[in-house]
């Protein structure tokens, strides 16, 4: 069972409201929001959402700008709130409490791979933008997202898909009759060749879980390789030396493989609710990549190999408790431990390794503990918490450790259809292995982040929310991936501002719209912090259940727009935007599904990178930084049939 | 309202970015007549191959808090003695024989982005004198031939493009600092009647002296 769940039932159970006669449990939130930013989605809001993978679903989150410059099948890159978050390593993102970072990846630390869960199964999402969860510890930076599992509908679903870019999906998922969405068995592939050079992927994935009155447990297990089409050089694009979905030789691709387990058992006594979770998960990455060409080395080129492979395992032991009618008490403890062996080696355009690098191999361990109340007095909600967490790596006979204490407090004020919202949380980073030294020092990055904004109801159809941020990073490490390398970038500020609107045009038809404006600048040169998005604006059309004809229709039309970007150098990116469809019809025990991506058929730059790279071996090294490119989703339509038993 | 706008402005303004500009490169003659601390040298033929000019920004080598007594200095700048080359700002590839002792000469149109230039470098891959010096009297003729290949780092260069009207770039060889390290009263030791690199060490310091960073000037000419 989900904690919110749990929770629920514990005010239900204190404010002795009697179950519904049938025995459901009907679940009433109102505690408010950490944030007065963040947004939980549903399952049938998630499933009306555009995007292929959980990773995409992601861009829900306010604020959120997500940026594919690897393939199908690579972490994307996250931007939020004036942080470039890199493959992941500033958004904390878990799957049932299970966290999904992966400590030490030899691409990125917190490398968030998200593939490895089914859409079908994603039952709620819960995004929260800045470091005000207590829960959550490692990479809450600019904000977290939790997902949760489980099968909505009874029965089974059998979906067959083609797509115009020479892709095929199959997915058959299935849930018992009379029990519940966490009893599921779910099997799903999903393969394709794309539209251009290099973009092909296949992927399989198989997911399982048993559910009981106090005990749950579940296995995710997922199976990948991938081309990635890489950077292009502008100036060889726009002579058409290289067609806009072009690649150049050894543009790299990938395997990924990974199986998550865990199960939890929960009870509740009086006043207090308890839950205890144990889980684990193998993990194997590999990442062929070539950003320059021949740039440094003329002769095998600048191509690289990154692999990895971890063992994780953690328990997680939550409780909650109400001392009284308007008190709620919650803690927890974490531990976690990952088991990171990793190796970074030269290879050919043919994939050909010439030079075997390093291997390098440690432990993780985490362990926190984590206290929040919750008061409410009349208009009034304070919720005061606090997190001690200690981090520690051993590598190489030597230990690293960092203790760090994370308060937050979170306060609303408001009653009725109006609620300001004030909160202030740090947040914190912890380092890879190959930041730590011999003389037992971690490095962190930490971050104090604060938000102060409205939400509420302007009228009975129109919602809004707005929070203006804010907040100061004491040492920024900047991941280069160039040169796959850190930098460090000293102290940084952010702030900016945080809106959206919700408008339900009609009872079936809901128009979202949110505006995000941040800067982010390092404080002793006052230069911006490279790519981190200024302005970013998105619109989703949607419509989760609207009755037409026999049938009901479901989906949403996406559009957003990227203002341009400070890069590098003090070079500047171009806006773009990006338009995605998705639609589902059902009739019955029959369904029908269109998706869309890049609707308007733009050419798209999905990054914009200004460095130096040689890849015509005719012509002069240039050292020269030059505009690269990486051409964003083409346009293609994937028509689906969905069949119930 | 007016916080939001000047927000607004913040984030939405100010988005310029550098431009690539074209700069005209040309060389300049040197002399003839060279002292030095032994005597006059009078060169007869002086050519250098050069190749590969790339013109760097600064490099920043340290940031200091905000809260630290000297964060008026904010950023230490690269500087001689630490010369940490900051990104390569501005290129022309090719390669170019000079007479030194002949006209000006263009040598192509290097591509730049607009900003400040800290430092230069280019590639010397071949030097050629012949000539001869006035030793007290004695006139030593002398015959110099080395292939070099080598970068030559660091060149100072202070200009800022952005705020600079049109101009051009003009590229010298200060002969009276490359030549100065030779031994030119070097015994003739393979008895060829001429001061050669196989005299002593001459070699060696004339390697040393044309490699030196002093050696050439890069300047900005409006």
């Amino acid at each position: 069972m989900e904690w919110i769940l749990l929770l629920s039932a514990l005010a239900q159970a204190q404010a002795s409201e009697p179950e519904d006669p049938d025995g459901t449990l009907v679940v009433h939130e109102d505690r408010p929001a950490p944030s007065g930013s963040s947004r939980t989605l549903t399952q049938e809001e998630l499933a009306a959402l555009p995007g292929r993978s959980a990773d995409e679903l992601l861009r829900a989150m306010p604020g959120l700008h997500m940026s594919a410059h690897g393939g199908r099948g690579k972490a994307y890159q996250y931007f939020l709130r004036g942080f470039d978050a890199v493959h992941g390593g500033d958004v904390a993102v878990d799957v049932e409490g299970v966290p999904l970072n992966e400590l030490s990846n030899p691409h990125a630390h917190g490398y968030l791979d998200l593939n490895l869960m089914p859409t079908v199964l994603l039952r709620r999402l819960e995004l929260t933008p800045g470091p005000t969860r207590p829960e959550v510890g490692d990479f809450a930076v600019a904000g977290s997202a939790s997902f949760m599992l489980g099968l909505e509908q009874e029965g089974g679903q059998v979906q067959l898909g083609l797509g115009s870019d020479l892709s095929a999906q199959t997915s058959l998922s299935y849930r018992p009759r009379g029990r519940s969405a966490g009893n599921f068995a779910v099997a799903e592939s999903n393969l394709g060749q794309g539209v251009g050079e290099s973009r092909a992927w296949r992927q399989a994935r198989l997911a399982a879980g048993v559910e009981g009155p106090q005990a749950r447990a579940w296995v995710l297990g997922y199976a990948a390789d991938f081309e990635s089409a890489g950077v292009l050089r502008l100036d060889e694009v726009d002579s058409a030396e290289v067609d806009f979905y072009g690649s150049y030789p050894g543009s790299g691709g990938g395997r990924s493989a990974r199986v998550l387990a865990g199960a939890s058992a929960w009870g509740a006594r009086g006043d207090a609710v308890w839950q205890g979770q144990l889980y684990g998960g193998l993990r194997q990455l590999a990442l062929e990549q070539n950003f320059t060409g021949w740039y440094s080395d003329p002769v095998n080129g600048d191509g690289s190999l990154q692999e990895s492979q971890s063992l994780s395992a953690g328990a997680r032991l939550r409780g909650a408790w109400t001392p009284g009618p308007q008190w709620l008490v919650q803690g927890g403890l974490d531990l976690r431990s990952e088991q990171v062996s990793r190796q970074s080696s030269g290879v050919t355009p043919q994939g050909v390794v010439w030079q075997a690098g390093e291997l390098q191999e440690g432990l993780h361990l985490q362990s926190a503990a984590w206290l929040s109340s919750s008061w409410r007095r009349g208009a009034l909600n304070i919720e005061p918490a606090l997190r001690a967490e200690l981090l520690g790596i051993q590598r190489d006979g030597y230990r690293a450790r960092a203790p760090v204490l994370a308060p937050k407090l979170a306060a609303s004020l408001g009653q009725g259809q109006l609620r300001g919202h004030a909160s202030y949380g740090r947040g914190f980073r912890s380092t890879d292995l190959a930041g730590v030294d011999r003389d037992g020092r971690l490095p962190l990055t930490q971050v104090d982040a604060a938000e102060v904004g409205v939400r509420g109801e302007l009228t009975p159809t129109l919602e809004l929310r707005a929070a203006l941020f804010g907040s100061l990073v004491s040492k920024e490490v900047v991941f280069d991936h160039v040169q796959a390398r850190y930098l460090a970038g000293g102290a940084s500020e952010r702030m900016g501002l945080d809106s959206g609107l919700v408008w339900c045009m009609h009872p079936d038809l809901e128009l979202q719209l949110d505006l995000s404006l941040s800067s982010a600048r390092y404080r002793a040169t006052k230069y911006p912090v490279p790519y981190a998005p200024r302005l970013l604006l998105s619109t989703t059309l949607q419509s989760l259940s609207w009755q037409l004809g026999p049938g009901a229709l479901s989906g949403s039309l996406r559009a957003w727009f990227l203002g341009a970007r400070p890069l590098p150098g003090g070079f500047v990116s171009q806006p773009s935007s990006m338009v995605d469809l998705k639609l589902r019809y059902q009739l019955q025990v029959w369904a029908v599904g269109a998706e869309v991506d890049n609707l308007l058929g733009q050419e798209q730059r999905d990054g914009e990178f200004v460095y130096a790279s040689h890849w015509d071996l005719d012509s002069p090294r240039s050292e020269l930084p030059v505009r690269h490119i990486t051409a964003g989703a083409p346009t293609a339509l994937r028509l689906s049939l969905y069949r119930s038993f | 309202m007016a916080p939001l706008f000047l927000l607004l402005v913040l984030l939405l303004g100010c988005l310029e970015e550098p431009a690539l500009v074209q700069v005209p490169l040309s060389s300049v003659p040197s002399s003839q007549r060279v002292e030095t601390e032994t005597g006059t040298l009078t060169l007869h033929e002086a050519t250098w191959t050069l190749s590969d000019l790339r013109l760097q920004a600064p490099a920043a080598t340290a940031s200091l808090p905000p809260w630290h007594p000297a964060s008026w200095t904010a950023v230490a700048w690269a500087h001689p003695g630490h010369d940490f080359a900051g990104e390569v700002w501005g290129e022309l590839l090719d390669t170019w024989t000079l007479d030194l002792l002949g006209e000006p000469r263009e040598l192509g149109l290097v591509q730049v982005y607009e900003g400040e230039l800290a430092t230069a470098s280019l590639t010397l891959e071949r030097v050629d004198l012949q000539g001869e010096i006035d030793l007290e009297g004695q006139l030593r003729s002398f015959s110099l031939s080395l292939e070099l290949q080598e970068r030559v780092e660091g060149l100072p260069l202070d200009v800022d493009l952005a705020a600079q009207s049109p101009g051009a770039l003009e590229l010298g060889v200060d002969l009276a600092h490359a030549l100065s390290f030779v031994d030119w009263q070097a015994p003739d030791e393979d008895e060829d009647g001429q001061l050669s690199l196989s005299d002593a060490d001459t070699e060696n310091t004339l390697r040393f002296g044309v490699l030196s960073t002093p050696s050439f000037t890069l300047t900005w000419e409006r």
